[in-house]
């Protein structure tokens, strides 16, 4: 069968893009008479990357030198995800002789083509239209929407491609590797495949202060409805707001195995036991500061039922803000109230949720969980806080019996069926923007393990170690931009990692040696929980497990 | 009714009075009087009474284990509670009572700033079918009274302005629980003016809406009663009372449950042949909680009134 039009066939392609493919061939018929001759002269041959997405820069006459006098052109419609092709060739037998045509020779053949596009591949339908007479609207031509065959349209780069055709009437397929007519637009296509190049914008945590700026994380602001008594009612649980510390680590009876939650802030280094946090849950601090005159007044806060423990700046200069447990929970984790305007405050959202300063943020500090052991080998000038609270409790005693490696919620919280760890299972989870991620802390090696990541737009450094059980995770892009690569540091607790630079850091993100002596890691929106928790705040984290 | 069943009816208020409440909570003690309320039951075929008891529960004392703990937050929690019962005769041995509660909670931390909690509402409701084969006559030393009953959740589950209160907060427990019920009584006497009681009861409770599901609870209590004269009685009785931790999606939670001794002292009053007044009090003997800490009962007093028909 031989494949034959009548010379007066025409292109038509359905659908919206119509009139932008009329366009095309408006403005590209007159240079189609003229292909054979750049098809033969111009053939164009280049190193090109790799294309992951077809882009503008296709758009070109594109043909076969092995077929020189026919080819193609191509046009991609990026936001439509959609590429339109002619090409222009010819009837599958020399016509006869004595064979006329009013307008060119009667062997002449075009077809067209569309369809949608994923990554570097086209898969378009041919069409076949007749009816028509030149430059004439009426007879209007037919085409049938069913198609005559198929086109798979790929390209490798930005100067070659492969034509897989399938005629259906004719029964015929075949390949026509393709190149360009002209390398004009292939600098564009590069230009376009590349990819986006790294800005010098850090990603910043949502640390705003939020006193003349509220901010409303992704989070939300919890519904009242969501809140739920936890029992004892608001300061039920009391809050210690005169600590006092033990300096010589020996005297501390605890456990090197019990955990501690470890702050330094400037060179003020303090322990809080989790025996004693069980038991109260918020820590109203100061710190002397060498530089400034002022103290720096803090709150810690850990929450027994999520595991998380917390350190937040005093929200003014008055040092009038305390906190207190409001008796209140939200997916089970610990409800602060501020005891200047009695606004409600979720630990994990560190966030207010309620009252008259709902939407602001603390200024974060870090803080590092780990085991007292490992605490007190890492800063044997530690302090730690005294069970002398100044409350009737016996510290010895967890509160919660079983709970802290059972399987059982105490409280509803969200998401509950994300049963992909267990419960209870103690995660470093990092939240920025849409994207969270969690690594367990039994996932780390017994010595050191440091990995460079890139979670959601943030470039982060992940740094742990089951056998000292603790795990953080900072910004490693700097303020300037600078990108850091790090390694890890064994057997040299507090130091744990290396740059690229040479740099050493410890576990609070301070560099300890190297050019960048002194200067800090930026602290990101993360903290250690169990899973439960985490995945009741952040829906969907991905695990590194 | 005659005076000496009304008598008795009172007397048996007194002696298992204020044993029972109708839920522990988080702290095992929020209770409401719901059984001891409907202790008493008509005896002879038509006969009706109704009895309204008025009880206040002072919850503030903090237990560790047995041992009491100094509670430096200043904590004030008790429950007024307020019960409306009817029995009526069915038969001379089958009995059927039923009753109502009326339920206000408050809570305040001393040294907190932020203000006292209350909630209020209609309580749980219960039913209870017994049989009675013997009673004490002026034939018979013996009394028995077998029962099974279902503890209703009529009343509000969900209080709170806008926060769900805590559980041991609630007026009601949301869910249904399945009663057994039993007491003894021997008279030493022909008069009965002297009394041994003893009374048992288990209640298994359900999961409520929040799959929250009060421990299992038991009851025993055993106490002497006397009478002077034809008017005044006066009682004392050891009231052994045991729960299960209470349970949320199906786990136990922690610091919840335990064993408790309680003494209970009480008087009665008849005022006229048909109508009587009692107080009875709750002590504290002995208790040993689960957990590390829970707060529980520091002691409770009730005034009950009695009228039969």
């Amino acid at each position: 069968m031989s494949f034959k039009t009548e010379a007066n066939d025409c292109s038509c392609i359905s659908g919206n893009i119509g009139a932008k493919i009329a366009y095309f061939f408006k403005t590209h018929l007159l240079f189609a008479l003229v292909l054979p001759f750049l098809m033969a002269t111009q053939a164009v041959k280049a190193e090109s990357p790799p294309i992951e997405t077809l882009n503008a820069g296709i758009n070109d006459a594109w043909f076969s030198p092995a077929t020189a006098g026919q080819g193609f052109f191509i046009t991609v419609y990026p936001d439509l995800g959609v590429v339109a092709l002619a090409w222009f060739t010819y009837d599958t037998e020399l016509p006869l002789p004595e064979a006329e045509a009013n307008l060119g020779n009667p062997g002449h053949r075009w077809l067209t083509a569309s369809g949608p596009f994923v990554g570097n591949t086209a898969n378009l339908t041919v069409f076949v239209s007749r009816g028509g007479e030149f430059d004439a609207a009426n007879p209007v031509p037919v085409t049938d929407p069913v198609g005559d065959g198929t086109i798979v349209l790929e390209f490798a780069d930005c100067t070659q491609g492969l034509v897989k055709y399938e005629i259906t009437s004719l029964g015929i397929s075949g390949e026509i590797p393709i190149q360009r007519v002209a390398s004009d637009n292939t600098a564009l296509c590069e230009t376009l495949a590349a990819p986006d190049p790294i800005e010098c914008t850090r990603p910043e945590p949502d640390d705003s202060h939020g006193e003349n700026d509220p901010v409303v994380i992704n989070t939300g602001i919890v519904p009242q409805s969501d809140l739920i008594e936890g029992g004892p009612g608001p300061d039920g649980i009391p809050a210690l707001t005169v600590p006092l510390f033990i300096q010589d680590a020996n005297l501390s009876s605890l456990d090197p195995s019990e955990l501690v939650v470890g702050v330094r802030i400037g060179n003020q280094i303090r322990a809080y036991p989790h025996n004693i946090l069980n038991w109260h849950e918020v820590v109203n601090d100061s710190f002397r500061l060498e530089d400034t005159p002022q103290n720096l007044r803090a709150t810690l806060s850990y929450c027994p039922l999520t595991g998380s423990a917390m350190l937040w700046e005093a929200l003014t200069t008055r040092g009038d803000i305390t906190f207190g447990t409001s008796g209140l929970l939200y997916n089970s984790n610990l409800v602060m109230y501020d005891r200047a305007t009695n606004s409600l405050w979720s630990q994990m959202m560190e966030q207010s949720i309620r009252g008259s300063r709902v939407t602001w943020i603390p200024d974060r500090l870090p803080v590092l969980e780990t085991t007292w052991g490992v605490w007190k080998d890492m800063y044997p000038e530690t302090w730690i806080l005294s069970e002398n609270t100044g409350w009737s409790r016996n510290y010895s005693l967890y509160p919660y019996g079983s709970y802290r490696t059972n399987l059982s919620l105490l409280f509803p919280v969200n998401n509950i069926d994300d049963t992909r760890l267990h419960p209870k299972e103690r995660v470093l989870g990092i939240n920025v923007g849409d994207a969270s991620k969690v690594y367990t802390i039994a996932s780390f090696p017994a010595n050191v393990g440091v990995t460079n990541e890139t979670v959601g737009d943030m470039r982060v450094v992940v740094a742990g170690s089951s056998g000292s059980n603790f795990a953080m995770v900072f910004n490693r892009e700097l303020e300037d931009c600078t990108l850091l690569e790090f390694e890890a540091v064994q057997d040299k607790l507090p130091v744990v990692m290396r740059d690229n630079e040479g740099n050493e850091w410890d576990v609070f993100g301070v560099a300890v040696s190297g050019a960048r002596t002194g200067q800090q890691l930026q602290k990101t929106n993360s903290y250690v929980a169990y899973w439960f928790s985490w995945t009741a705040f952040f829906p969907g984290a991905s695990i590194r497990q | 009714m005659n005076l000496r069943a009304l008598n008795t009816a009172s007397l048996a208020l007194l002696f298992f009075g204020l044993q029972t409440p109708a839920h522990a909570a988080t702290c095992s003690c929020a209770g409401v009087p719901l059984l001891a309320s409907i202790n008493t039951s008509a005896r002879e075929k038509g006969d009706l009474f109704f009895n309204y008891i008025a009880e206040f529960h002072q919850i503030s004392d903090l237990v560790s284990g047995s041992d009491d703990v100094p509670d430096e937050t200043g904590r004030d929690r008790h429950t007024y509670s307020h019960v409306i019962s009817a029995s009526y005769a069915i038969t001379d041995q089958w009995s059927v009572s039923a009753l109502l509660s009326y339920v206000k909670h408050f809570r305040k931390i001393g040294l907190s700033q932020i203000g006292e909690t209350t909630s209020s509402g209609i309580g749980d409701g219960v039913i209870l079918v017994r049989y009675s084969p013997f009673y004490i006559t002026p034939f018979s030393r013996h009394e028995l009274s077998l029962g099974l009953g279902l503890r209703l959740p009529i009343g509000d589950d969900d209080a709170g302005d806008g926060v769900i209160l805590s559980e041991d907060m609630q007026p009601s427990t949301g869910a249904v629980g399945e009663i057994l019920w039993a007491t003894y009584s021997y008279a030493f006497n022909q008069a009965a003016t002297v009394e041994f009681n003893t009374s048992a009861n288990y209640t298994f409770n359900e999961e409520n809406g929040r799959k929250y599901a009060f421990g299992n609870e038991f009851n025993f209590a055993v106490g002497m009663g006397q009478s002077i004269g034809t008017r005044f009685s006066y009682s004392a009785a050891l009231r052994y009372r045991t729960t299960r931790p209470d349970r949320r999606f199906g786990f136990e939670i922690p610091n919840t449950g335990g064993e408790w001794l309680d003494f209970v002292p009480a008087v009665s009053f008849s005022i006229t042949d048909d109508f009587s007044f009692g107080l009875a009090g709750r002590i504290p003997a002995w208790r040993n909680l689960n957990g590390a800490l829970q707060f529980t009962t520091s002691y409770a007093y009730s005034a009950s009134l009695t009228y039969a028909f």
